[in-house]
């Protein structure tokens, strides 16, 4: 059984059935011990699926929200209460994009992180803060319990998040774009850090960005999201090797490539469409240089090869260019 | 941390010096003050041994520092009115009345006023928040003389359930406190309501929820603990406006404290009084801000690093 099985989740902007939706149908699952990536622009809707997971969506989008998201078979998004409370921090857990202000200012380091402890039924809570900090590589981790978060850099901070992310032994953690407000140099330290925690503690990862190098250098499987759904998933290799959705192959496409440096960056023409604007069938047929009439009708997922699924009524075209 | 609080005493006390200037230079540019102290039925010889005694004779200069010094021994002449007392006893006899009043005042309206704030916030665009709003609004706009004779006229005339006016018990605390403080209820309501749904978006509250923190210790600790630092901001001027308020509200209830003495004074024109209630208030409002510093730099560690 997977871990967590998102089943037709869509999420609009408020109750009403016509309401504009963020996310649309949308169907994942993560094993125990794999890492997926997430993959969009801007606006895809990648961000509210991490955030959907943990019920962490404000209010308006929460009541729209409909579908399934299984956690070793319970359905989250009938969680109440103490349940609810039990599942964050303890079973899934999630690294945040902002690492200047997913910290509270006012708090010291020790103090934030030992909340999470405590909850884990730690009992030498200052012994297990060093340790915590320690594990994430954070030098002289007693004086550091003591800091506040202004007095720590941006790698420092995102390093404390994760360490307060996995304080409470988490069989799942969301990373939502940890790296995007990281310095290129951090970016790749942060990078390997995650994938020795990762391997360390034996977690699953849900790893939210728009960045296919981080997809490369880290994950087993990705998700492909564009406008609320998703178009493509499968094994990374097998993805980068043979996209069929004629949106991931201009993605990758558009991937610099440090081997030949061409004067001109390949870009996707046009402009993903907004929330409650989405065009009428696969919404990337506005953009799509494949596209005819048949587009302007929703393609279903369909299996392309083992475990590799793609919606897309031109996908044996994709295959063959 | 030390420079900084070593510097806001030096910033104290410079405003304090520069304040005793401006009362001076305003008794003198305000009319003869001679005349203003003798009265009507004062001889040439009073006035000669008084313009000697107050050193009017001499240059500005000289009467300024006469007059700082003076008061730095605790000398600021005496009323004309009441007696030719000594016009620091009188405001100082005067003080815990209009204090405690405050006090009382202060704390109703903090209490209140982050209570009411927090749940509107929590409670956002819910029937509960638009009323919090409304009365909000209600008690920023209402005039507080207005609101003292209505509250006397219902509260204790129509229904007589407290004292119409005076000084002694706990139930002559409720009408006056309520009324200086409405205003300040009203601005620490919207205050808080801002800054709550401020804190409530933000990544940090965020990470509060995904440890699985009770909603209880999310909201009162980690969103709180934010929404306040404005609000300690504000408590100098919110103290100002207690005080300022003190003149009209306690004239309303003849509330025997300093607010009630300025107008007295004002009107029988006991010009060494008003001077001493001025000093004396700024010294106050000059103390608050000091407090309110100081009460920053407890709850808010970024400003423990700085200068």
């Amino acid at each position: 059984m997977s871990l967590l099985s998102i089943r037709n989740l869509t999420v609009r902007l408020g109750r009403a059935a016509h309401a504009p939706a963020i996310l649309e149908d949308v169907s994942l699952d993560v094993q125990p011990g794999e890492t997926v990536g997430l993959v969009g622009e801007s606006g895809s809707g990648k961000s509210t699926l991490g955030m959907s997971v943990l019920r962490l969506t404000p209010p308006l989008l929460a009541e729209g929200t409909s579908g399934e998201i299984l956690w070793n078979g319970q359905d989250v998004l009938k969680m109440r209460g103490k349940a609810l409370r039990q599942l964050r921090g303890g079973e899934m857990s999630m690294i945040l994009q902002d690492p200047m202000a997913s910290l509270n200012p006012v708090f010291s380091v020790g103090s934030q992180l030992g909340e999470a402890l405590k909850r884990a039924g730690r009992a030498d809570l200052q012994a297990a803060a060093e340790a915590a900090l320690a594990e994430v590589n954070i030098p002289s981790p007693a004086e550091r319990l003591r800091s506040f978060p202004h007095q720590l850099s941006g790698g420092m901070r995102q390093r404390v998040v994760s360490a307060i992310g996995l304080a409470q032994e988490p069989k799942l953690i969301i990373c939502d774009e940890p790296t995007t407000a990281l310095d290129a140099t951090i970016q790749f330290q942060f990078l390997e850090l995650l994938r020795a925690l990762q391997k360390a503690h034996g977690m699953a990862m849900l790893f939210v960005t728009h960045d296919f190098g981080v997809v490369a250098r880290i994950c087993d499987r990705v998700a492909v999201m564009y406008a609320g759904r998703i178009v493509e998933t499968g094994p990374v290799r097998e993805i980068f090797r043979n996209p069929r959705h004629p949106y991931t192959r201009a993605l990758l496409a558009a991937v610099p490539s440090t081997r030949e440096a061409p004067d001109r960056l390949p870009v996707i023409d046009g402009a993903p469409p907004s929330v409650g604007n989405r065009p009428e069938g696969c919404a990337f047929h506005p953009r799509c240089p494949l596209a005819t009439d048949r587009c302007r009708t929703q393609p279903r997922m369909e299996p392309q090869a083992p475990g590799h699924d793609a919606a897309c009524w031109h996908a044996k075209e994709v295959a063959a260019a | 941390m030390t420079r900084l609080i070593v510097g806001r005493l030096a910033e104290a006390l410079a405003a304090l010096l520069l304040m005793s200037l401006v009362i001076f230079l305003l008794s003198r540019v305000t009319g003869d003050p001679v005349a203003l102290l003798l009265g009507d039925s004062a001889t040439v010889e009073d006035r000669d041994r008084l313009i000697e005694q107050l050193a009017l004779d001499r240059s500005l200069w000289d009467q300024y520092l006469t007059f700082l010094g003076n008061a730095l021994t605790g000398d600021f002449g005496q009323s004309v009115a009441a007696g030719r007392r000594d016009a620091l006893d009188l405001v100082l006899e005067r003080l815990p009345a209009s204090m405690s009043l405050a006090a009382v005042a202060l704390c109703f309206t903090l209490v209140t006023g982050i209570a009411m704030g927090v749940l509107a916030a929590i409670t956002r665009g819910s029937a509960v928040d638009i009323v919090v709003r409304i009365v909000a609004l209600m008690g920023q706009s209402v005039p507080a003389f207005w609101l003292g004779i209505v509250l006397i006229y219902v509260v204790s005339v129509n229904w007589g359930l407290l004292p119409t006016s005076g000084y002694g018990t706990w139930q002559h605390y409720v009408l006056p406190a309520l009324t200086i403080g409405t205003f300040t209820l009203a601005a620490v309501t919207r205050l808080v309501r801002a800054s709550m749904l401020d804190a409530l978006g933000s990544e940090y509250v965020k990470l509060a929820r995904i440890k699985g923190l009770s909603e209880a210790t999310v909201i009162l600790k980690h969103a709180l603990s934010n929404s306040l630092i404005p609000v300690v901001t504000f408590m100098g001027a919110f103290f100002a406006t207690m005080i300022t308020g003190a003149v009209v509200v306690e004239t309303v209830f003849a509330w025997p404290g300093i607010g009630r003495l300025a107008y007295e004074s004002i009107v029988s024109r006991d010009f060494p009084v008003i001077q001493t209630v001025v000093l004396v208030i700024t010294a106050l409002f000059i103390l608050a801000n000091f407090c309110v510093d100081m009460l920053y730099l407890a709850i808010d560690p970024r400003m423990r690093d700085r200068g």
